[in-house]
């Protein structure tokens, strides 16, 4: 049973990379040039989840993009952590695909730390379809 | 006291018949029936395969690889048991499978380019995945109620694949 489930989902993760879909800007602005963006895309079983910097110049520093999800079935933690160089348009920093149940939510954040300053976004929400 | 010495017997397995080493290139089968059995298998170099599997309660299977292009599968069947990979190098590839409750799987690779996955079913399981490095994928599935999965990705260009069911 178990290997067929993981047959099912093992394509998922370079599905996770490809994707794209219609931004949605819940970002804070720490800088007027830098913008963090968490980008959600509705799958069939869940949330695909992009950590986004657009920035007017190239820009480079740390990323830390945490998800957070809590369902009947249980708890999930991604934690991912790094450097980013970006160029002057939007650069996707992280991607993180999470499940969800029926009842279950996740929350996301993207914390984005460069020379000159820092700052960061938040999604939450079930988001899936 | 009869599980302490019973553990502290599986350890004392572990020390000794248990445990296969290999160079490149080199394969491991394991496969282990009962209860409170302990694996382990060291590899290094490039190309080695370890393919455990455990059937029973309270076993343990530890793979450590280093090198290139290695892979890891690790299947156990029964309540209780933990999984440990480890992979130390590029391109390698770890997939493990447990099916029943209270079972616990950890994977940690360090390098780029590597791949995780782990499966589980039953209850109250834990999944533990951990990648430094660049370029990494890890993806863990649970199927059942009381689940826990911790994911640490530390590298540019990774990828997590996360999905918890009920049924």
């Amino acid at each position: 049973m178990w290997k067929l489930l993981f047959a099912i989902a093992l394509p998922l993760v370079p599905l996770a990379a490809a994707h794209d879909g219609a931004p949605e800007r819940t970002g804070s602005l720490a800088q007027p040039q830098v913008t963090c963006l968490i980008r959600p895309e509705g799958t069939a079983s869940g949330v695909n989840l992009e950590g986004v910097v657009d920035s007017l110049k190239p820009l480079s520093g740390n990323y830390r993009f945490e998800v957070r999800k809590r369902g009947p079935a249980g708890t999930s933690t991604s934690s991912q952590s790094g450097a980013f160089e970006s160029r002057p348009e939007e650069s996707v920093v992280a991607v993180s695909a999470v499940g969800l149940e029926r009842g279950a939510s996740y929350e996301a954040e993207l914390m984005l730390k460069w020379k000159t300053g820092e700052t960061s976004c938040v999604a939450r929400g079930p988001g899936g379809k | 006291m009869k599980n302490i010495l019973m553990a502290a017997g599986a350890f004392a397995l572990l020390a000794t018949s248990g445990i296969s080493t290999a160079d490149a290139g080199s394969g491991a089968r394991v496969e282990q029936y009962g209860s409170y059995n302990a694996q382990a298998s060291a590899q290094r170099g490039k190309r080695n395969e370890a393919v455990t599997y455990q059937r029973g309660r309270s076993n343990e299977a530890r793979t450590v690889q280093d090198g290139i292009r290695n892979s890891a599968n690790t299947t156990q069947e029964g309540r209780f048991n933990r999984a440990l990979t480890d992979q130390l190098g590029r391109m390698n590839f770890s997939v493990t499978g447990q099916s029943g409750d209270r079972n616990d799987a950890t994977t940690i690779q360090t390098g780029r380019g590597n791949i995780s996955g782990t499966a589980q079913i039953g209850s109250g399981l834990k999944a533990v995945t951990e990648q430094t490095g660049d370029g990494n994928a890890s993806g863990t599935i649970q199927a059942g109620h009381g689940h826990e999965v911790d994911t640490r990705q530390a590298g540019t260009g990774n990828v997590s694949v996360t999905i918890q069911s009920t049924r």
